[in-house]
């Protein structure tokens, strides 16, 4: 597939105004246009006609093997994040605060490791279906899990699954029913930091940060990285 | 005069409003300036009315199924909307140009494969608002980079591109300044494209 439209454009020209003002007008239409067919089924009674069959509505199949295909894609995937992350870190810029709370919400690939004993598949069947759900990316599936009963394991799964889908609110219910004393409650507050600062950085998400100390030794690096690259304005 | 039609309004009642939907000038504006407000229930009352003859007409006249009429007519509408937000369309004929901004869409959509008659040069007239283009898997890659920002960022974006509020108007309403908020509309678009740019790379 080919470069998303707006890394085409350069920063801050008409052109990726452009970009984003067609992206956003499809995207709101799209749910304007599920509107406008409730309606019309139920107060005029206009249902949506069956597709029509044409040759071109057959799908192509993908016939490369499969396995190969996604090695290739993921080694490829994971050096290019690398070089991107590394990009962010050295260069800096006034952007790099965002830059950094985007990293640490790309959770696509996160893995936590687990011992033997603590093993999630441990728990039930649907947890370890879940995982692998999560481990093979199909966030769909993970989502669809959200009525389940979970352990804390599973709803943590679940929070990142809902991340990656942007449903950013459902995740943070799902990260604040993790257990005070659980031991993923650690990780489940940076995440819940993490969304916090999304909508700005106040005084209260700031002080979160900084107090992270050298002996919580996951984070500190990473919150100090974002408190070095706060914007000005962070805080007002 | 038709005893509900207000003063000053100079529509001749029968044939201009048969052409519009029904609509005097007056109510047109008015449907026009509560669509602007962010009030699109008038919008959708009139022209949810039209759909149906919209549609009848394309498999009537032009020969088209059911789905394809049913498709185009949905992609005039919205466009429709898009215009008298923007104010490229005026009281007139709003039926006539109804249909063929659906014809247009379909040509437009369907290149030469489209089964409609060659179109009239009148065509030409008629106002568009053609973007850049997106296939679905990149709508979606964005989608998901769009949902991961903030909610003020998602509603800000919402209005600006969407509702095509001015940022002057936005700042007025929610009594901020207006140099923040181009700010704040700057760094969401920087926001956007950084997790663009992130889901490009892990794709």
């Amino acid at each position: 597939m080919k470069k998303l439209p707006i890394l085409n454009t350069p920063p801050g020209s008409d052109e990726e105004d452009r970009v984003v003002a067609d992206f956003v007008q499809k995207l709101f239409e799209s749910d304007l246009r599920q509107r406008y067919a409730t309606k019309l089924a139920a107060t005029h009674g206009v249902e949506l006609p069956p597709e029509d069959v044409t040759t071109a509505s057959i799908p192509n199949i993908d016939i490369r093997p499969r396995l190969l295909s996604q090695r290739f894609y993921l080694t490829v995937a994971a050096g290019v994040a690398l070089l991107i992350a590394a990009f962010f870190l050295f260069t800096g810029g006034e952007d790099e605060f965002d830059s950094l709370l985007a990293q640490n919400l790309a959770v696509e690939s996160y893995y936590l490791p687990f011992t033997r004993g603590e093993s999630p598949a441990a728990g039930s069947r649907l947890e370890a279906k879940l995982l692998l759900d999560y481990g093979a990316g199909h966030f769909d599936r993970v989502v669809a899990r959200q009525g389940a009963t979970l352990t804390p394991v599973g709803r943590f799964y679940l929070s990142l699954a809902l991340i990656v889908k942007g449903r950013m609110d459902e995740a943070r219910v799902q990260l604040a029913n993790i257990p005070a004393e659980d031991k993923l409650r650690a990780e489940a507050d940076w995440f819940s930091l993490m969304l916090e600062l999304q909508d700005g950085a106040t005084p209260r998400e700031l002080e979160k940060l900084r107090a992270y100390g050298p002996e919580d030794i996951a984070y500190y690096r990473r919150a100090q990285q974002l408190l070095a690259a706060l914007p000005d304005t962070a805080g007002e | 005069m038709s005893p509900g039609l207000p003063l000053h309004d100079a529509t001749p009642p029968s044939s201009s409003r048969e052409k519009n939907f029904g609509l005097s000038s007056t109510e047109f504006d008015r449907l026009v300036a509560l669509l602007k407000d962010g009030n699109e229930s008038l919008f959708e009352q009139v022209y949810l009315a039209q759909f149906d003859y919209c549609q009848r007409k394309l498999i009537n006249f032009d020969g088209l199924t059911e789905r394809q009429a049913y498709d185009a007519t949905m992609n005039a509408m919205l466009h429709f909307r898009q215009l008298l937000l923007t104010d490229k369309v005026a009281y007139g004929n709003l039926r006539y140009l109804f249909v063929r901004i659906a014809r247009q869409r379909l040509v437009r959509q369907e290149g030469k494969q489209a089964k409609v008659r060659p179109l009239m040069a009148m065509d030409d007239k008629i106002p568009t608002l053609e973007g850049s283009f997106h296939t679905e898997e990149q709508l979606q890659l964005m989608e998901r980079a769009f949902r991961q920002l903030g909610g003020a960022c998602r509603q800000l974006l919402k209005q600006v591109y969407f509702q095509h509020k001015s940022l002057k108007s936005i700042a007025e309403e929610e009594d901020q300044s207006y140099v923040n908020l181009r700010k704040q509309k700057s760094r969401c678009v920087r926001q956007l494209r950084q997790r663009c740019e992130i889901a490009n790379s892990n794709r």
